[in-house]
Parts: structure tokens; C-alpha cells; sequence
């Protein structure tokens, strides 16, 4: 009944995940295209631990939650990091 | 090299340690042998920037004491309470079918010297409802709120008397010179 | 039972509160207002989620693990809103104003 529960759980993270799309591919200027792929990486990362529970593979799919967050958050400040320092919009 | 910064770096040895420990949940030799390898490696290479953050901080009262934790543990609850009410807030203004929103732009000084001091401010205010930090130069912060700015947290007090008491200061010094920008020319 | 119906609880709750980030996120008018729906209602529907796994999870190795993923998303979640909205300032993105003042009626639309 838990595993079910799960795999449900991990649909409706999924139809959560694809509205931000929107923003990626239609927003005006190229923040908010980042902020979009942002959100999704920060929701993919509990999708992935959900996945984990609904296998019972917990174990394994933990330390990919762990390394996704890590890279994710680089992945943020770097391009921050690199749009805040070029003086262009769009 | 002073005792401060040499404690300091015995406490992050451990703490990374335990870190790995709790990370890798096999406990022989092999294995915590490379932990030890890897707190070794890590230390080495963030220790030219952990000497400039070192030096960075001009009062020397970042350093952890029972009292500090104490505070800290008054400081924490309060902060998640804020997150669930600026959730609920953000939550009210999408779902709300007219979009009640009315942004602006605030300026302010902070006295806090030090950096990790700020830091705290500005993550605690992009927690606290309808408020997210944009710049910290120097001592000025620039904030953007989302909606109706007297009932922030920064206008009606709370934020500036929570993070003073976490550093044993007055509100008066936290924050102060506060301007309100509501138009785009005010940049 | 009760941890169960409890973590299950705050999983719903934490997937309502992303749900509003996302929306959040497409029918704010500006970049800066977006901000605000990830940097908060995401932060917490996040951590909602992660606690209610740990609750579902028990008193485990594989618990622990997920504190670190929670501890590490309350810390950075508002540092990344940070640094692309302070990229966002520093390019010249001028932040939305409300045109008329007391009218609240008006709706938000992007521009």
C-alpha cells in the first residue's frame, strides 16, 4: 500500500515539475529562464528520493539526492555568478 | 597561526569527519581511512579561503559557546514559524484570483560588523514574509518586498529585535536609515 | 501507524506548497516577484516533503542522510534566489511597479 502511495506521489511531483517549464522556454529575459531550470532542479532532487521509497532502494538513491543537490546549487551560483559579471539583458 | 583559527579547524576536522562517517555507513579501517584522507585533502584546499574568511571577521564573537547555541536554539524555531507564514502568504497571493500585489523597494544601513552576522540577516530576511534580500554592498542592503511593506517583518520590528538578541545588540543597530524606491527611477 | 499518517501528512502539505511555487512562478507579473515563489513556498513545500519522509523512514542511517538533504536545502535554496536575483540587479532588470496606486483591482500580467 506504501509503495503505491509512492509511485501516485512521485506522477503528481512529476505534472509539479513540468509547470515551471513554461517559464524556461517562454520567459522574457534569460533569469527567469534560469530561475525556472532552477525550481526544476530543486524538485527533481525530491522526486528522485521518491523514487527511492517507491523501489525500496533507498539506499542507493539517497546519495544521488545528495550529489543532485550539490551539483544543482553549483550549477545556480556559477551561471549567477557569470550572468551577474556580463553586462547584457537578453 | 593563532589558537582561534587552529580550534576552529580542529572542530571542522570533526565535524567533516562525522560527516563522512554518517555519508558512507561502512565502518573498517579501509574505509574510515579514506575519510580521514578525505578531511585531510579538504582542508588543504579550502585553507587559503577559510584564512581570508578568517580574517574577514572583525569581532571576534563568531566563535561557538554554550551561550551562543543557546540563543541560536531560541533563533531557529522562531525562523521556521516565519517560513511558514511567508509560505502561506506567498500561497494566498498566487491562488488569489486578483493578484494582490504591490512591490517596492527598500534601503537600509545594518551596524553588524561582522560576516557571518550578515549573512544570517540577509538569509533570515528572504525567510521572513514578503521580503527578499537583492544586494548587500558594504553595510546597505536593498530589499525587494513583495506586498503591502508595514506588515514586513523589517518595517514592524520583529526581524531587527530577533537578530539582536542573537548578538547581543540593540534593534536600533541592526537595522536603520530605512528608504522606501517605488518607482523604477529610484535605482 | 501514527509517524506514518503524520509523515504522510506532511508530504501532501509539502507538495501543495510546491505546487504554489510552481504556479507561483508562471503568474507573477516580474523576474523578482518569481523570486519570491521559489525562494519561500518551494524552500518549505522541500522541506516538508523531506520531513515527512524521514518520518515514514524511522530512526535510521538513511534518515540521517535525509537531514543533511534538508539541512542543505534550508541553507542553500535562499542563497541561489540571492545570487541570481542579485545577477538580475547588477545587469540593469529594472524590478515591476504597480501603475495606479490604490487599485487593487487591477490584474498582474507579465510587462
Amino acid at each position: 500500500m506504501m509503495g503505491n502511495f509512492f509511485l501516485h506521489f512521485s506522477l503528481v511531483l512529476t505534472v509539479i515539475i513540468f509547470i515551471p517549464l513554461y517559464r524556461v522556454v517562454k520567459g522574457p529575459t534569460i533569469f527567469d529562464r534560469m530561475l525556472g531550470a532552477g525550481a526544476i532542479g530543486t524538485k527533481t532532487m525530491v522526486l528522485i528520493l521518491t523514487i527511492g521509497f517507491a523501489y525500496n532502494r533507498l539506499d542507493m538513491f539517497i546519495d544521488i539526492t545528495l550529489a543532485y543537490a550539490v551539483l544543482n546549487f553549483i550549477v545556480i551560483i556559477a551561471i549567477a555568478k557569470f550572468l551577474g559579471t556580463e553586462k547584457s539583458k537578453e | 597561526m593563532n589558537r582561534t583559527f587552529l580550534r576552529n579547524t580542529i572542530i571542522q576536522a570533526v565535524l567533516l569527519m562525522v560527516f563522512w562517517l554518517i555519508l558512507s555507513g561502512h565502518y573498517d579501517l579501509m574505509h574510515v581511512s579514506f575519510g580521514i584522507f578525505s578531511v585531510i585533502l579538504v582542508l588543504l584546499i579550502n585553507h587559503p579561503l577559510r584564512r581570508r574568511l578568517f580574517a574577514l571577521e572583525e569581532e571576534r564573537s563568531a566563535t561557538l559557546n554554550l551561550s551562543r547555541l543557546l540563543r541560536l536554539s531560541f533563533y531557529i524555531p522562531w525562523l521556521l514559524i516565519q517560513i511558514a507564514v511567508s509560505s502561506l502568504q506567498v500561497a494566498r497571493v498566487v491562488l488569489h484570483p486578483k493578484c494582490p500585489i504591490d512591490p517596492a523597494l527598500l534601503r537600509f544601513k545594518t551596524k553588524l560588523k561582522n560576516v557571518s552576522s550578515r549573512v544570517i540577516l540577509a538569509n533570515s530576511i528572504t525567510l521572513t514574509p514578503g521580503t527578499i534580500t537583492l544586494e548587500i554592498k558594504e553595510d546597505e542592503f536593498l530589499v525587494h518586498a513583495l506586498m503591502d511593506i508595514s506588515s514586513t517583518a523589517i518595517i514592524d520590528g520583529t526581524l531587527p529585535g530577533q537578530v539582536a538578541r542573537l548578538y547581543e545588540r540593540r534593534p536600533g543597530q541592526v537595522i536603520g536609515d530605512v528608504e522606501i524606491i517605488k518607482t523604477a527611477a529610484g535605482l | 501507524m501514527i509517524a506514518d499518517i503524520l509523515g504522510i501528512t506532511a508530504v501532501v502539505a509539502g507538495a501543495f506548497f510546491m505546487f504554489v511555487g510552481s504556479v507561483g512562478l508562471i503568474r507573477l507579473p516580474d523576474f523578482y516577484s518569481r523570486n519570491h515563489a521559489t525562494g519561500k513556498s518551494d524552500t518549505l513545500g522541500i522541506m516538508l516533503v523531506i520531513l515527512g519522509l524521514m518520518l515514514i523512514e524511522g530512526l535510521t542511517l538513511n534518515s540521517a542522510k535525509m537531514f543533511f538533504a534538508l539541512i542543505f536545502v534550508f541553507l542553500t535554496n535562499p542563497t541561489g534566489t540571492h545570487a541570481l536575483a542579485n545577477a538580475a540587479l547588477h545587469s540593469g532588470l529594472k524590478p515591476w511597479f504597480r501603475k495606479d496606486k490604490g487599485k487593487e483591482g487591477e490584474p498582474c500580467t507579465g510587462k
